[in-house]
């Protein structure tokens, strides 16, 4: 008790050097907790960003066995539920992991009327995920709920009995919306139940009728279909723990045999390897940074405490004088430090959880729990116990002096730590270095978290050697200082050259300084990289996948939803796979897209040749279309025989908005002579005319000719109307070859020659956009030619001619090619249903969304620069460099606190020297000038030489520094830091540092008076 | 404890002895010998004064008798051990048990953030008493010192003579056998001083400890038993009832009185004449006059120029 009560009562004695071994010694065990503490959280939140972030087959499987449709859930139902429980170890775990399986039975209907088959689908629970424009989820059997989509057209209604062929009639109780289908309810059967929003290569027109489980049981005959069990995890379930058994779960369910002839798709195992991926690239910094800032901080210890248990030399004599023995004069010296190490032990690691829950709030995925793992409690011991040894070398010295040496008033030297100290830090820097650079660790275009250690390593070469500099250059300046008269920069000079542990204050703040100086640089490096490579991927700050209806005009809604052409853009883009071409309105891409001036300079300028002028495309708006030509020369040739005339059937080939492919209007037969051709509209009008083909009743070897058009006509409820310039020569297309050709004919009218071989009948296309397209072009992709070919929006191939070539492309950054959406869309013969539809936004996506679905054109999802920005900086190396910046703020900031208070305490020891020069006439103002003058050259020297050894560092490793989980694009990439962010962190705490040992200065000499002299020195 | 001392007394067991004791001490480019074969001995229960000008080797003495210094040569016993044979543990040990020491400013020997009893109690931390007994100690000793109304006091608000007087029941604290305290009434106000010389007579007296004090004040000196003069790192002089004697050195040397240098100042020549009871040294050339004195033969009695010694008064 009393031992207990004399140490709590010496630590109050010296409460000032009590508070900083506890604030060093709790920021050892802070940083070594929050290490694996952060490292824990952030692998929760990797894990759920990289489930959410995935397919939904990332996340889920499906298992989809096709046949006759009666009796064939239940067996694949339960053998997939057994499967899982052996495979998951327990029904129990299984629903833990996954949520409740969601089962659909797909079979087809077929309609005589619209001659179209159309899905008939019963999904667990489908009317929850339903939004019904009129009537009720269908709940008997042979009751059904119809798409918009397709009541429109059919012109069903509510309460309507249809007809399909072969079955049981199906009564309408309900007309739904049709839903984005992005949701993992529907687990990417979106394209099999909605392909008139989702089309594909082989898709119904038609989207599905949703019915109970009772219909398609009932349904007659043996109908064909499919069962489908789909399961998704229940991803706010997983933890970490599971991942590993997620990804052997992957292999057993797809590889089993149990299942019969069942399709099941998965994609866990990937997602297992992207978030241990993920994972390892967070795992390495966290362990660098956690050791490095370790190591610091028991620097530090080692620096306060010697300093501490130094000035308890007198004590610690006393008690040998008294009788203690080696052992309890240890336990009496080191009783103080050791006994706050205790304290920081349990009160750092809280600390630590504390810091690492804030930083998680900033810095992790929302909601994700941080809780403070057993290798968190271990690390803080781990620190502590390093912390005990540094200060029991610390306290070595001073322990093992003899009694009498502690009451001679000698001191200790400042060169007290040896050469052999710094030669042997030296050696292991530069070693370390050595190793790094044979290792390939900072080989150029390669990185690891081990270049981590540079600015540790470098900055502590760097600092020993600064160290040594300091009282040299000081001993430099005596004679002048002798020589100059002034007592301040003669004292300052002399106290800097010979003050104990100068040299150590000097080493450990240049340190600290130097990975503050590293770890600002690569955040700020890193940040601007990531914002950069978020920015380029994304393309604007925010892409809403839309699913326009199919004759919706995006553009034209765009235009309206944004008449100022600054914050939204229509996009149509169509990845090939290796390379992506985003067809859109030039103008308000350059003001909606991100631009980065590393890409440009000036997008408006890049993008305005984009649309150069073309005509218009020839329209048809009625229900019948009428040819008025004259074939005033039809020859066809074979190989035997001569010239014969033959008949042929003329077809105008059009596209209705909004259809996939042309469709063919057969006009007839044309023979020689005037003739009037006439047919009625196969599709719903209006159409635009993609071409005039004739096509030879025979197959004659050559056919050649001249066809001239008198008019086209449309026949509207006002009769019949010509079609304004269908005979412009300058709205077809004259190849400038015998092969069509294309003029104005002196009677009125277009005059049309070709020639022909077999195969390749004669065809007159129209002109309506420039060929080749006018495109810009991301760098990586442009070559010497500046024509080139790619997909088109409706996959076909398209040529292009290089406008320009920017660094690269938003929204497709090394692969990108930009082309005007209108003429794309003419190029593809208004065939978009290959590509995507997309509204980039700059500002609030609000306005847009609502317009967009008062315009029902459903937004089937968002992505957002600013998301896949923050999801970047939530991997492991953007994760990574925020403890890195943390960790060391924390330890400069403890560094020069450390510097302060050692130079504080160097003051305080020459206290009786300065009353002594006090009283003998020396000004206050000297006094000062001295003190100031010393901190000042010792904060900024050691600060300066950490900066210094920084930005070495930077130069050297800079590049190493991990800051993507995978490689972006490099070229994009900076390697600069931010200079007002440097000068701003560091500039800014240089001066509140000067500023605090001013203070401190200040304070002590105002303590400073010739009655002093009257006490004995201590 | 008194009954120890005397048992120790009458077994002619001495409390300290230096034999030959040579120290050296090392510093860079010089050595300097702060005592040059120091013979000194104190009985149990005695108390000297050591006496001498500054850096004659007091306070190096002192330190040789509390085991604080390795000698270069010769030897030191404390209590009959031979401290130079005792190993590090053995020494804190025997110094525990055997030696209280009072240093110089007595600040320096107490924890200013203690209390005068928390003080008293580290002392004793490292022996194996009982808590109670140790409170009990240190409350009988703050009561000899006249300090148990500032029991709870903390030692660095004491006064100068509380503190010294704190030190000395710290000194005491594990009943110590020899009492060493340098310059113990040094910083000390005149009514302080005295009050402090008193008690250490009284700590003497009361508990028959022996007592050896470092002091440069001739009432210290007086008011102890015997006074032993250090000067040049030897014995130079001891005092005992009042009167004052030169020591023959180990190696015949003798450092004469400084009154009686004018009577043969250095560089005199001197002729030793021995006597029944001792030797004259008569001046036979004065380096000052330059001269040979007429009267230098032997057996006459000295005059001025001459030193006696008398050993059979010593």
């Amino acid at each position: 008790m009393s031992g207990a009560t004399t140490l709590l009562r010496a630590l109050l004695h010296r409460v000032g050097t009590t508070v900083v071994i506890l604030l060093v010694a709790l920021c050892a065990c802070a940083a070594a907790t929050i290490g694996p503490t952060y490292y824990a959280a952030a692998k929760q939140s990797i894990l759920q960003d990289d489930l959410r972030a995935t397919t939904v087959f990332g996340r889920g499987f499906s298992a989809v066995q096709t046949g006759g449709v009666p009796g064939i859930l239940p067996p694949l139902d339960s053998g997939l539920s057994t499967l899982l429980d052996q495979a998951l170890g327990g029904a129990q775990e299984t629903d833990r992991l996954f949520r409740p399986p969601v089962l659909a039975l797909e079979t087809t209907v077929f309609f005589t009327a619209s001659g179209e088959n159309v899905p008939l689908v019963w999904r667990t629970d489908v009317c929850r995920h339903l939004t019904f424009r009129s009537g009720r989820c269908p709940r008997a059997q042979n009751e059904v709920a119809v798409a918009t989509s397709l009541a429109g057209p059919n012109h069903w209604k509510l309460g309507q009995r249809v007809h399909p062929a072969g079955r049981q009639p199906l009564d309408i109780v309900g007309i739904y919306d049709v839903p984005a289908a992005t949701d993992d309810y529907w687990f990417a059967r979106g394209t099999t139940y909605f392909p008139a929003e989702q089309p594909t290569e082989r898709s119904l027109p038609y989207d599905a009728l949703f019915t109970p489980r009772a219909t398609i049981d009932g349904l007659g005959g043996h109908p064909q279909g499919a069962a489908v069990v789909s399961r998704t995890l229940d991803v706010g379930r997983v933890t970490t723990g599971d991942v590993d058994t997620l990804a052997r779960l992957d292999p057993r369910i797809t590889n089993t045999t149990s299942l019969g002839q069942t399709v099941i798709t998965t994609a866990l195992a990937a997602t297992a390897a992207d978030v241990h991926a993920s994972w390892s690239s967070l795992a390495v910094p966290v362990a660098v940074v956690t050791a490095e800032l370790l190591v610091l901080t028991w620097l530090l210890l080692f620096l306060v405490v010697t300093d501490a248990v130094e000035a308890r030399g007198g004590e610690i004599a006393l008690a040998k004088l008294r009788g203690y023995g080696a052992g309890r004069a240890l336990l009496f010296g080191l009783g103080e430090p050791v006994s706050l190490l205790a304290v920081a032990l349990p009160v750092g690691a809280l600390l630590g959880w504390g810091l690492t829950r804030i930083l998680a709030g900033v810095l992790l995925r929302p909601g994700t729990p941080v809780d403070l793992p057993g290798l968190g409690w271990g690390a803080a011991a781990i620190a502590a116990v390093g912390g005990i040894a540094a200060v029991v070398v610390a306290a070595r010295r001073t322990l093992t002096r003899p009694v009498v040496d502690q009451w001679r008033r000698t001191g200790r030297r400042a060169a007290d730590r040896g050469w052999l100290f710094d030669a042997i830090v030296l050696t292991g820097t530069v070693a370390g270095l050595v190793q790094l650079g044979v290792s390939g660790t900072l080989q150029s275009g390669s990185t690891s978290a081990l270049a981590l250690l540079v600015p540790g390593l470098l900055g502590l070469a760097i600092a020993v050697v600064g160290s040594r500099l300091l009282p040299m250059l000081a001993r430099a300046r005596f004679g002048r200082t002798r020589r100059s008269g002034g007592l301040g920069g003669f004292l300052a000079v002399r106290h800097i050259a010979r003050r104990p542990g100068g040299t150590r204050t000097t080493m450990i703040l240049a340190t600290a300084v130097a990975l503050a100086t590293f770890s600002i640089s690569s955040w700020s490096i890193g940040n601007a990289n990531r914002t950069r490579i978020a920015q380029a991927q994304v393309g604007a700050p925010t892409v809403l996948t839309v699913a326009p209806p199919a004759n919706a005009d995006l553009a034209a809604l765009v235009d309206r939803i944004d008449p100022t052409g600054r914050r939204a853009v229509a996009v149509e883009r169509f990845d090939n796979g290796t390379t992506s071409l985003l067809a859109v309105q030039p103008d308000r891409f350059a003001s909606v897209a991100h631009w980065p001036a590393v890409f440009v300079d000036d997008p408006h300028t890049l993008l305005s040749g984009l649309h150069p002028a073309a005509p218009e495309p020839i329209v048809l708006d009625g229900d019948r279309v009428r040819l008025r030509l004259e074939a005033t020369d039809l020859r066809a040739t074979s190989t035997q025989g001569p010239p014969q005339v033959v008949t042929n059937n003329v077809t105008l080939d059009v596209v209705a908005t909004g259809a996939t492919a042309p469709t063919p209007i057969g006009l007839g037969h044309l023979t020689r002579g005037t003739q009037q051709l006439t047919a009625t509209a196969a599709v719903p009008c209006p159409c635009t005319v993609q071409d005039l083909q004739l096509s030879p009743a025979a197959g004659p070897a050559q056919l050649a000719g001249t066809l001239t058009l008198r008019g086209l006509d449309v026949h509207t409820p006002h009769g019949w109307r010509p079609v304004p310039g269908a005979t412009e020569p300058v709205r077809w297309i004259d190849t400038q070859d015998q092969q069509v050709q294309v003029g104005a004919d002196p009677r009125g009218g277009l005059r049309w020659s070709f020639f022909a071989t077999r195969g390749t009948p004669p065809l007159l296309r129209t002109h309506d956009h420039p060929d080749p397209l006018p495109a810009v072009v991301a760098a990586p992709l442009a070559t010497a030619d500046p024509t080139l070919t790619t997909s088109g929006l409706n996959g076909a191939s398209v040529n292009l001619r290089v406008q320009g070539s920017p660094r690269a492309v938003p929204g497709a950054p090394a692969g990108g090619y930009v082309v005007d959406l209108t003429y794309a869309g003419r190029a593809a013969a208004g065939n978009l249903a290959p590509s995507t539809a997309q509204v980039w936004v700059r500002g609030d996506t609000t306005a847009v969304r609502h317009a967009l679905a008062a315009a029902h054109v459903p937004v089937l999802s968002v992505d957002s620069s600013a998301e896949v920005d923050a999801q970047l900086r939530r991997q492991g190396p953007g994760l990574a460099s925020v403890l890195f910046l943390a960790d060391a703020a924390a330890a400069a900031v403890l560094a020069a606190l450390a510097a302060v208070l050692s130079l504080s305490a160097a003051a305080r020891r020459r206290r009786y020297e300065y009353a002594a020069l006090a009283a003998t006439g020396a000004p206050a103002r000297t006094l000062y000038a001295a003190l100031a003058i010393e901190q000042l050259v010792v904060i900024g020297f050691g600060a300066l030489t950490g900066i210094a050894a920084g930005l070495i560092a930077v130069a050297i490793a800079g590049r190493s520094v991990p800051q993507f989980v995978t490689a972006p694009v490099t070229s994009l990439l900076t390697y600069r830091p931010s200079v007002w962010v440097l000068v701003g962190a560091l500039g800014g705490g240089l001066l509140v540092l000067l500023g605090t040992a001013a203070i401190a200065s200040a304070a002590l000499l105002r303590s400073v008076t010739p009655d002093q002299l009257r006490e004995a020195p201590s | 404890m008194i009954t120890a001392q005397v048992e120790r007394a009458r077994s002619g067991e001495l409390a300290a002895r230096c034999d030959n004791l040579v120290h050296v001490y090392g510093t860079p480019g010089a050595e300097v010998a702060a005592l040059r074969g120091v013979d000194f001995a104190v009985k149990p229960g005695e108390t000297v004064a050591l006496l001498g000008p500054s850096g004659a080797g007091k306070t190096t003495l002192l330190w040789h008798l509390a085991g604080l210094l390795h000698p270069t040569a010769g030897s030191v016993e404390v209590a009959g051990r031979r401290l130079a044979g005792l190993g590090p543990r053995e020494l804190a040990a025997f110094r525990l048990r055997e030696i209280g020491v009072v240093l110089q400013n007595p600040g320096r020997n107490l924890l200013p953030y203690d209390t005068a009893v928390g003080n008293v109690l580290f002392a004793q931390r490292p022996t194996r008493r009982s808590g109670a007994s140790k409170r009990r100690r240190a409350a009988a000793l703050l009561e000899a010192v006249g300090l148990a109304h500032v029991a709870s006091r903390i030692a660095g608000r004491l006064s100068g003579g509380e503190q010294q007087r704190l030190a000395i029941a710290v000194a005491l604290a594990n009943s110590p056998s020899l009492l060493l305290a340098d310059e113990p009434t040094s910083q000390l106000d005149p009514t302080s001083a005295a009050a402090v010389l008193e008690l250490i007579r009284s700590v003497n007296q009361e508990f028959g400890t022996t007592v050896v004090a470092v002091t440069h004040d001739a009432a210290v000196g007086a008011a102890l038993g015997r006074t032993v003069t250090i000067r040049d790192g030897r014995v130079g002089a001891e005092g005992r009832s009042g009167e004052d004697y030169v020591v023959v050195g180990r190696d015949g040397t003798v450092q004469l009185p400084p009154e009686l240098l004018d009577a043969l100042p250095p560089g005199t020549l001197a002729r030793a004449v021995r006597h029944d009871h001792g030797v004259d040294l008569r001046r036979v050339y004065d380096p000052a006059e330059g001269r040979t004195s007429a009267t230098g033969r032997a057996g006459d009695e000295p005059d001025d120029g001459t030193a006696a010694f008398r050993p059979e008064r010593a």
